[in-house]
């Protein structure tokens, strides 16, 4: 399969955007996204993963704040990660439009991904994939989300592990 | 082809009803009736087939363009991000035990954290190994 772009889910997000040496997995997931744009292929965060790991990383410096710890550093790192160049993809009314045609399918086929009173980041982050995909022009073939749970968001949008995929 | 054949017999029997044309004549000019139709219809799927031809190749060359913007932004990107991480590298790396076993913990709080708001609302968890180990 050739590869032109790969979308973070938010698992691998949050090992590229730690400490060096905080864990052996980020690490690898560093040296991979590295490997994979060395090879010529994107690697793109869209906001609403941004958005759920950034919540996550607050509520964790905010907590250390409280307790009168220093901050870790984990919101700049995420932000500096983003943005760098073609990294950040936002998300835009087509997006979101198509997310609620998504998911209004897969309830209407009894196929739910997640509880009907949940927003679903799911849908919305496959909804902006394929609007990636049409916007700049490549077969959303070509384009991927690594993740570290592939489990139904495949049902949507090309899905694998983060170490599963190569360029 | 035939019935296309019989159909121009019948206009032309119908034109013609009151000239003498014979039979043969009649046949005659609805077979060329009815190939000068067809001719016309494959120059028709001709250019249709020539369009369409166009427009995989044109379809074609803009993705080869797509995938040659792509490419070459994912260069600058790995660039930027090598500078990235090695600036990290440098403002954190640690070989301090303690501080390890910290950022350890830290990344498992966050990890944990980040399954229970998708499990509240039975989305997809991001780590389900630490269920399985729970």
């Amino acid at each position: 399969m050739s590869l032109s772009a790969v979308f973070l889910d938010e698992g691998p997000l949050s090992w590229v955007t730690q400490k060096p040496g905080e864990t052996p997995d980020s690490d690898a997931c560093q040296a991979w996204v590295i490997n994979l744009m060395t090879q010529g292929v994107l690697v793109c965060v869209a906001e609403v993963t941004d958005y759920e790991l950034r919540r996550e990383l607050l509520r964790q410096e905010l907590r250390r704040e409280a307790m009168g710890q220093p901050k870790r550093g984990s919101v700049a790192r995420l932000d500096s990660f983003i943005a760098l160049p073609g990294r950040y993809v936002p998300v835009s009314t087509n997006a979101m439009r198509q997310a609620a045609d998504m998911w209004a399918q897969i309830r209407n086929a009894g196929q739910p991904t997640a509880s009907d009173k949940a927003l679903d980041g799911d849908v919305i982050l496959a909804a902006q994939v394929s609007i990636f995909a049409a916007t700049q022009g490549i077969p959303l073939s070509e384009i991927i989300v690594a993740t570290t749970n592939v489990k139904h968001i495949d049902r949507f949008v090309q899905a694998d592990l983060w170490s599963n995929i190569r360029a | 082809m035939m019935e296309a054949v019989i159909d121009n017999l019948k206009k032309r029997r119908k034109i013609n009803r009151r000239k003498n044309t014979d039979s043969a004549s009649l046949l005659a000019q609805a077979i060329t009736e009815t190939i000068k139709g067809l001719s016309e219809s494959s120059r028709v799927e001709l250019r249709i087939a020539g369009t369409s031809q166009d427009a995989v190749m044109n379809q074609d060359a803009m993705i080869d363009t797509a995938r040659a913007r792509t490419r070459a932004l994912a260069l600058e990107q790995a660039a930027a991000t090598k500078a990235l991480f090695a600036q990290w590298q440098a403002e954190d790396a640690t070989d301090d035990p303690e501080e390890l076993k910290r950022r350890d913990a830290e990344m498992l709080e966050l990890q944990h954290a980040m399954n229970e708001n998708r499990k509240a609302t039975g989305e997809r968890i991001p780590f389900p190994e630490l269920e399985t180990r729970a």
